[in-house]
């Protein structure tokens, strides 16, 4: 088959497989792009990653303590752990003079390891439902079934309801905190709502592109996305619409070739995403190296005059 | 020398704020009265700002209490606009200047209500009298540091508060937005509004306020510009620092040739 035949296929969605793979990863790249901006303008993109790879040994208690491999359990496990994480980090940073960056590196390599340690009982475990379950480190998109869209689902609605309902108490605590807190909105509560929304949508998330790649998905589009606008509503859109075109690329490209991995080809367009808005945006460097030479030369131009 | 104010508008007893079991406010205690413009001066590092961040519960007290009106901030936080260093937010964040503007009527309606015409009519009116209507669509990463802080006071004039606490208003904004800021205070002032600023230049405190409190770590003094702004109590507050004193010396030289000279 050649490339437009393959491409005619995929996006002709006759293939449920693929139609599965695709409407998944595009739900959950839209939710995490919607967080990602979260992440970044509340400078939580550190924590991120902690979270992300803490999520692994939930994911493996979750296992030990139902021995199925059921996306809700496992995502529990994870979301559990999630938030062990981010309160780890807290109390760490808080009764010692460990900064918050060291006790977020240490609390991320002593999850993580702790994580691959179960993850090595586990498969020596005997238990032949755990095949598959170390397609959790870089994502197993390709294996999304029907069933796992209506997980998906939910998170999104979810996701967007939360958002829509403190979407005035975010912005605010988001951009000062200090003025937050004096009109009365509970610094508490936006905490919670922006760490509560990364937990979910990562314990999710890791479905597509992995635990490792994971901490990419929730930063990337939102640092793309603030390069083109200047507005918070169409941040949260245009940083959705990166993370799912992103998602969309990604699967297609892993569907052309059968060896390709569809999480990191997920990220690595995502970057390009990135890259690009960093370069040749309007706020980009590039964009304001040339109209600063543009003035110079009108300028030069007019004095000669 | 602490002045005592028999009804206060707001009230300080005895506040301790402790960093790391260090003190940066220790046993503070004043009032002050109704419709006054307060200047809190005091050397680097005095808890100027400490003060003003503890008034507002942004920081925990260790000791004491801080009376609005007479009660808990909790029951008078409409009354009560606060207006942070310009510094200590990221001004690439996604927002016009008007969506910060918009920000100051929040406070006095639930955050699940849109804002009404009035609102916006009120967040206009509010930018109008800083001077920045124009630049209403304008994003906040345009603004220069002396728009950013009128973009600040709008905010807090749109919170149509009774009180105001400011936090070096005046620092690193160019000589225009300082005029505007100044003339908006005097009119605050003028209809009856309580003004609290944190300031650290004493050539213009003495212009600028009629009540004023010398901080280093302790409230030194605590009373009328007149009667506060010795070189005595500045001397104790300032420790000596001999380029401060100097610039002591030379304001009160001004002072006392510009009272001669009226």
């Amino acid at each position: 088959m050649d490339f437009w035949s393959d491409f005619l296929y995929f996006f002709s969605f006759q293939d449920t497989n693929i139609n599965n793979v695709l409407i998944g990863t595009s739900v959950l790249g839209f939710t995490c792009g919607i967080v990602s901006v979260l992440v970044v303008l509340s400078k939580k993109a550190l924590i991120v990653d902690a979270i992300s790879h803490a999520v692994l040994p939930g994911i493996c208690i979750g296992f030990m303590f139902t021995g199925v491999k059921n996306p809700i359990y496992l995502s529990i496990g994870g979301m559990a752990a999630g938030a062990a994480a981010v309160y780890l980090v807290d109390w760490i940073s808080r009764i010692s003079r460990i900064k918050k960056d060291a006790s977020i590196a240490i609390s991320l390599s002593v999850l993580f390891s702790f994580g691959v340690i179960l993850l090595n009982i586990i498969q020596h475990s005997g238990n032949s439902n755990q095949s598959g379950l170390t397609d959790f480190l870089f994502g197993k998109a390709a294996t999304i079934i029907e069933s796992d869209l209506y997980l998906f689902l939910a998170v999104f609605t979810l996701v967007i309801f939360i958002l829509t309902v403190f979407y005035q108490h975010l912005k605010i605590a988001l951009f000062d905190a200090g003025f937050a807190k004096t009109i009365g909105l509970s610094e508490r509560l936006s905490q919670g709502l922006i760490s509560g929304l990364v937990i979910i949508s990562t314990a999710v998330g890791i479905q597509t592109v992995g635990i490792i790649l994971m901490s990419a998905l929730l930063i990337s589009p939102a640092s793309a996305a603030l390069f083109w606008t200047n507005n918070f509503k169409k941040a949260i859109l245009i940083s959705g619409s990166f993370a799912t075109l992103s998602s969309v690329l990604g699967v297609f490209i892993s569907f052309l070739s059968a060896d390709m991995p569809t999480g990191p080809w997920i990220i690595v367009v995502l970057s390009g995403f990135a890259l690009f808005s960093a370069f040749f945006s309007k706020k980009g460097i590039i964009t304001k190296k040339l109209r600063a030479k543009m003035d110079d030369s009108y300028n030069l131009s007019e004095k000669e005059n | 020398m602490i002045k005592k104010e028999h009804s206060p508008i707001l009230e300080v007893h005895d506040l301790t704020v402790t960093y790391d079991s260090k003190p940066a406010l220790y046993n503070a205690s004043f009032g002050i009265p109704k419709g006054s413009m307060v200047g809190l001066v005091g050397p680097n590092g005095a808890g100027k700002s400490t003060l003003l961040k503890a008034l507002m519960e942004l920081v925990p007290h260790s000791n004491g209490y801080v009376k609005f009106f007479n009660e808990n901030l909790d029951s008078v936080r409409k009354k009560i606009a606060y207006v942070p260093q310009k510094e200590s937010v990221d001004w690439d964040f996604p927002a016009t200047v008007f969506d910060i503007v918009e920000m100051g009527r929040y406070g006095n309606k639930s955050l699940f209500k849109r804002l009404n015409k009035e609102d916006k009519e009120i967040a206009k009116e509010a930018l109008a009298e800083v001077k920045m209507l124009e630049y209403a669509d304008r994003h906040i990463s345009e603004l220069s540091g002396g728009q950013q802080q009128r973009v600040f006071i709008a905010r807090a004039l749109a919170q149509k508060a009774d009180i105001y606490l400011m936090d070096e208003p005046f620092a690193g904004v160019d000589v225009a937005s300082e005029k505007t800021i100044v003339n908006i205070l005097v009119q605050l002032q003028n209809e009856g509004k309580t003004i609290f600023v944190v300031h650290h230049n004493l050539q213009t405190a003495v212009e600028y306020f009629d009540w004023m409190i010398l901080i280093n770590k302790n409230i030194v003094a605590s009373g009328p510009t007149k009667d506060v702004f010795t070189p005595e109590l500045l001397q104790k507050t300032y420790d000596g620092n001999l380029t401060t004193l100097e610039q002591i010396g030379q304001v009160i030289q001004n002072k006392q040739f510009s009272t001669r000279k009226s």
